[in-house]
Order: C-alpha cells, then structure tokens, then sequence
C-alpha cells in the first residue's frame, strides 16, 4: 500500500514535470520564432494584451487595398480615394467576389501588355496596386488555391469594362501583371455588385462634383512611368485635414519609460523578461538583446532589429515572408495612431530572403518619408524575412493622427504650374528629364521632425532625379 | 430694493461690455507650416497692364478675323478634349518651356456663327481671354453637335509684351480647329439628366 501511494506520487511529480518542460518549451519557441503553437499558453502568460500570436489571417486585409480607384470615360477620369464611399463598395466586390472567381478559372484569353493603353480608354473602372501583388500572396489572401492552370504571376491593375458584354448577368475584368493581360468573363451572382453599378458610377460622381482628371501625358509635355492623373478644373477643391504627429510617448527614449517598461512592453512584447538592455542617460539609443535577437531603439524613434545567427531557408515562400512581415508590423500597430501601413514594394534577395518595404498613409493619402531635408523620398519601414521569420528590420515609427476637420485646396495642374513651379522650382520645366514618377498630393516629414509637428499638405513631384515638395494651396486663398 | 435691481443690472452690463474683448479674434491661428510664398503668388498676380479684349479686337480684326488668317508657327501647342458627360463642353490647353513670369501668354478664343468669328467663353471665368505664365487652358461650350456639324474653333496666342506690334508668323500664332462630336450615348445621358433632377 505504501509502496503504491509512493509510486502514485511519483507519477503525479512525473507528468507535472512532463507538462512543465512542454510548457517551457513553448514559452521558448514563442520568444524566438514570431508564431506560437500554444494559443493558450501566450493568453497565460501574454503581458499588456498585445499577443505575440495575432489572428494574422483576419488582419491582412489591411495591406491588400488598392492605390487608387479611377472611374474612366474616354479621356474624363474621376479618381476614388479611401475617403469615398464607392472606393470601399467597388473593392469589396472585387475582392471577395471577382478575385476568388477568376483564381479558379483559365483565361478566356491573354493579350500582349502593348494592348493595355487601348483596353483603359474603354468606359471602364480600373483599380491599381502600388506593386504587382504575387499570385502566392494573392492566393494566401483570398483563401482560393488555383486552379489546375495557374494564369497571371500577379496582380498590378483590375479593369473592369461593363459595355464589353451586353449580357446584364456577365461582366468582363482584365488582370495586368506587367507582363501581360488577362481577359476573363465573370457571372454577376447575387452577392456581386450589380453590373449597372460600374456602367452608372461615372454620372454618379460627376453629379457629386468629382473633379475630372486627364492623363498628364495627353495634357501636358510631360511623360510617366505609370499613368499619372491632374485635374485641370477642381471645383471647390479636394479636402485635406492637418495631421499631427511625433514619436509615440510610450517608445520617448528616457529613463522613466525604460523604468516604467513602456519601451519593452511596447517593442519587445513578450520577449521583454528574456533580453537584456543596455541604456545610459546620455546614450542616444538602447539595445534589447540576447542570443538570437537584437533590438534597437533610437531616440529619434528608429526601431532596428536582428535576427542575430546566420540563416538560410531551403524554401522559397513570399507568402510566408510577408505574414511574418505583417504580424511583426500588426502587434506594433496601435504606436502608429491613424495611419495606415501599406505595401510600396516587395523583392527577392539571395538564399530565399525578401526584402519588403512598406510606407504609411492617412485615409487614402501618402504620407512620404525623407531621411533629412533635401533628401529624396525612402521608405520609412523595411522588413527582411525568409519563409521562417523576420531577419532584419528597420521603422522609422512616428504617429500620425487628423488633427482637425478638412479643408479644401487647390488640386488645378494649371494652377500649380503656373502659379508655383515657376516661381518655386522651375528647373521642373527647363529640365530635359520630363519623366514623372509621381505627381499627386501627400504629405511629407522627415527624420529630425522629433517633436510633435503639424503636417500640411503638399504636391509630392518625383522625376528620375529628384523630388520636390510644394505646399498645397487653399482654395479661396 | 431698487438699489439692489440698479446694482445687479449695472454688474451684468458692465460684465457683457468687458467680455466683449474675449469674442474678438486674436488673428489667424492657423500655423504657417507648409505655407511659404506659393500663397503670395496665388493673390491676384494680374498686376501691371490690362489687355482689353475689344481694343486688341478694334486693332488687330483684319489679322484675328481674316478668313484665311493661320499660322504656320506654334508659339504654344494647343490640344484639346471633350468632357463628359456635358454634351457641348471641350477643355483646350497647352504648355510652354519657354515661359517669361514678366511676360505672360496670352490666349484668345473664338468661333464662327453665321459666317462671323465671335469670343468663345470660358464657362467658369465668362471670358474668352486667357492670361498665364507657361500654362494655358481654357474650357468651352462649343455650338454645334452632330456628325454633319462642324465647329470652326479659332485659337490665338501671343506674349503680353507684344501686345502693342502683333504680327502673324512673327509673334502672334493663329490655330484653327474644326472639331465635330455626336452626342454622348443616349442611355447614358438619360439617367445622368434624371440625376440631376432628383439631385
């Protein structure tokens, strides 16, 4: 009898040891990989809520949004920004509706790319991605596999042309990967958008008194790598609000946040207990550390990180990559207030790493990054990840919240050359380079912006040289 | 009694006259951040000599109206495009580089009814002249629509400073256009005048 109580204690201790290595084992894998395989074991131990394991899959719609929607009828374009209640209807149809379906189907035909000036002066809704999104991504997005025959390598631009097909139930969309275009003909079903809403959208925008854009290349002497988009009558204007912004409070380099463990809970999340700092009063920066990860935080609001061993993936997965990417990015979001994280470029270094750049916006408008004055425009957040993890990162974090209600400013081409280019930077005009790789409203800080500023907004003018910032000016003066 | 009513409503005069002073605006609070001189030139910058339209027109009609008066010479490309959905509604416009901030281009534009040139409007601005540095542009109702139905557009352009001694080829440039359109597609213009209507 005693013997059997002793051994019934013993396998008590035993399974209790047993189920504490697993755990441990899981608190370990959790601090250097960004995925947990214990959900609850991150909700036991999970510090200021900010999980380490996001529902990642049901936040990633928020980086798959287009750059701009533009209604098209011959040369009259209207463009649609977040800001319009029809930029968010068109694309959720597109997105949850027309995608999905084209995934799984070939085809109908495929056409050189010398035809997509011709296929964009048809009537047609066009929506553009600042990159040509991967198919691998696309698929991981839409949660669709393709079909036995994968079709387009990615998506750059959707065309969706409704007096292609007389037939109310049919529409027909064109997928441009910059390589070539894909024709499909798609079944309106009863959760799509109804065709006569894409036939009607012009006359319902130009009744709200969209301004009309033209082509800058057909109204002007200058040419575009992309299309670019001016208007040469804007009505009342387009509305911008002040924005302010400034490091976060939380992430301010300074002993009490040190002390209080703002900075760690902050960025370092759940990895805070595990890495050591090293932080001086008069230091310009500190350093989390430990084997395997490097974080540095700067007081001008740079966030570094290093994956500290050498490593190498035998495979190749960008979708993977980049859900690393967006999971590091999402359990930092709430530093960034109302901004918006979007992707501006996504490429393939050696040995499987992708290099993955990111920039912020503010309902619908770029808000662009400059290291110091005069510098040229950069990206204020680049990842590197392989298929496993996250090898290096580099954000310049800053918030960015509307600071009061909108108003309007002058967005007329006409104005602005004649107006403020000339009297500005006329080298615009008398260059040779009339390349123009960016030509729109945004707004622009750069890195010694430390303390709270307000930003206005400005004309962002990009040639293959230089970029230029000049205020927008208020309509009515 | 009297006293204290006398008391009570000369306080609350004398507090309304005083708080006056905190309703007064204390200027503009907005801050000057993003805004440099690109504001000043926004102001009316149409300093220095008028060009009257009528005088050039007394002037210079045998050259401006002549039915075969056109040159061979651009001093500005002039191009132009329909706007929908407005049936009659063009937009002309063309760039310069070789531009002058002291001596504007001038645009002028016209079109022929009954065998006469008479001013084209800008249906904003309600004038047929167009002053600017390097940028022109001007938009328009022209008169005539149908296949059949030719719009004889007439463009001219010259520098301020030539105002006083314009010759054809040398510093006035003189563009003809002859421009047809057919109405937008029926359906379309339909539902976008019902529009209108409900709107």
């Amino acid at each position: 009898m005693r013997k059997d109580n002793k051994e019934r204690i013993k396998t008590k201790i035993l399974i209790s040891l047993i189920i504490l290595s697993v755990i441990q084992i899981g608190i370990h894998w959790n601090m250097q990989t960004q995925g947990l395989p214990f959900h609850f074991i991150s909700k036991i131990f999970g510090g200021n809520g900010r999980a380490a394991n996001l529902d990642v899959d049901s936040l990633k719609n928020r980086y798959f949004t287009p750059d701009s929607i533009t209604v098209s009828i011959s040369t009259s374009h209207w463009r649609l920004d977040e800001r319009d209640s029809q930029f968010k209807k068109v694309w959720e149809d597109i997105r949850d509706n027309y995608i999905p379906s084209i995934i799984k189907k070939k085809p109908e035909k495929i056409l050189p790319k010398e035809q997509w000036a011709e296929i964009t002066s048809y009537r047609c809704v066009r929506i553009d991605f600042e990159i040509s999104w991967p198919s691998n991504i696309i698929h991981w997005l839409a949660q669709v596999k393709p079909g036995d025959t994968k079709a387009f390598e990615g998506i750059k631009s959707i065309v969706i042309a409704p007096q292609l097909d007389v037939n109310e139930t049919v529409n027909t969309i064109f997928i441009y990967d910059n390589n070539q275009i894909y024709r499909y003909q798609v079944n309106i079903d009863d959760e799509f958008l109804a065709k006569r809403y894409y036939s009607n959208l012009a006359d319902e925008l130009t009744a709200k008194n969209k301004p009309i854009l033209r082509l800058l290349s057909t109204v002007s002497n200058f040419t575009s790598e992309e299309d670019i988009y001016v208007a040469l009558t804007d009505g009342k204007g387009s509305a911008f609000s002040k924005i302010s912004t400034g490091i976060p409070e939380q992430i301010v380099l300074n002993r009490a946040n040190m002390e209080n463990y703002n900075i760690q809970d902050n960025i370092l999340l759940d990895q805070k207990e595990s890495l050591s700092a090293d932080y001086a009063d008069s230091s310009k920066y500190v350093m989390f550390t430990d084997t395997e990860n490097l974080y540095r935080l700067y007081e001008n609001g740079i966030l570094e990180y290093k994956y500290i061993p050498s490593t190498a993936s035998n495979q190749d997965d960008i979708s993977a990559a980049f859900k690393h990417a967006v999971t590091f990015i999402e359990q930092r979001r709430h530093l960034v207030g109302d901004a918006d994280i979007v992707l501006k470029s996504i490429d393939k270094e050696h040995s499987n790493i992708y290099r993955i750049e990111f920039e912020y916006k503010l309902e619908g408008v770029p808000v662009y990054y400059t290291e110091r004055q005069g510098a040229g425009i950069s990206s204020p957040l680049i990842i590197k990840a392989n298929s496993e993890r996250i090898l290096e990162c580099r954000w310049v974090i800053r918030y960015f919240n509307k600071f009061d209600k909108p108003m309007d400013y002058s967005v007329n081409f006409a104005d602005l050359l004649n107006k403020q280019i000339v009297s500005t930077y006329p080298e615009i005009l008398e260059s040779r380079d009339k390349l123009f790789k960016r030509l729109e409203p945004g707004y622009i800080y750069n890195l010694s912006d430390l303390d709270s500023a307000f930003l206005l907004p400005n004309w962002i003018i990009s040639t293959n040289s230089k970029d230029y910032f000049i205020p927008l000016a208020r309509k009515g003066g | 009694m009297a006293k204290k009513l006398v008391f009570l409503l000369v306080m609350i005069f004398v507090l309304l006259s005083v708080s006056v002073t905190v309703f007064a605006g204390t200027g503009s609070d907005a801050p000057e951040v993003g805004f440099t001189d690109d504001k000043a030139n926004l102001e009316n910058k149409d300093s220095g000599n008028k060009v009257r339209v009528s005088d050039l027109e007394e002037k210079y009609g045998e050259v401006f109206f002549g039915e075969d008066s056109e040159s061979s010479t651009e001093i500005v490309s002039i191009n132009y495009g329909r706007v929908y959905p407005f049936e009659m509604r063009h937009e002309f416009f063309g760039q310069t580089n070789d531009y002058d901030i002291q001596n504007p281009h001038i645009m002028l534009m016209y079109i022929k009814r009954d065998g006469k040139y008479v001013r084209l409007k800008d249906v904003e601005r309600k004038t047929n002249i167009t002053e600017e540095i390097c940028y022109l542009n001007t938009v328009v109702d022209l008169e005539n629509i149908g296949q059949n139905k030719v719009n004889e557009v007439r463009v001219i352009i010259f520098r301020k400073n030539d105002v006083d001694n314009l010759v054809l080829d040398e510093n006035l440039q003189i563009t003809n256009f002859e421009i047809t359109f057919r109405r937008w597609n029926p359906v379309e213009r339909a539902f976008f005048e019902l529009k209108q209507v409900f709107n």
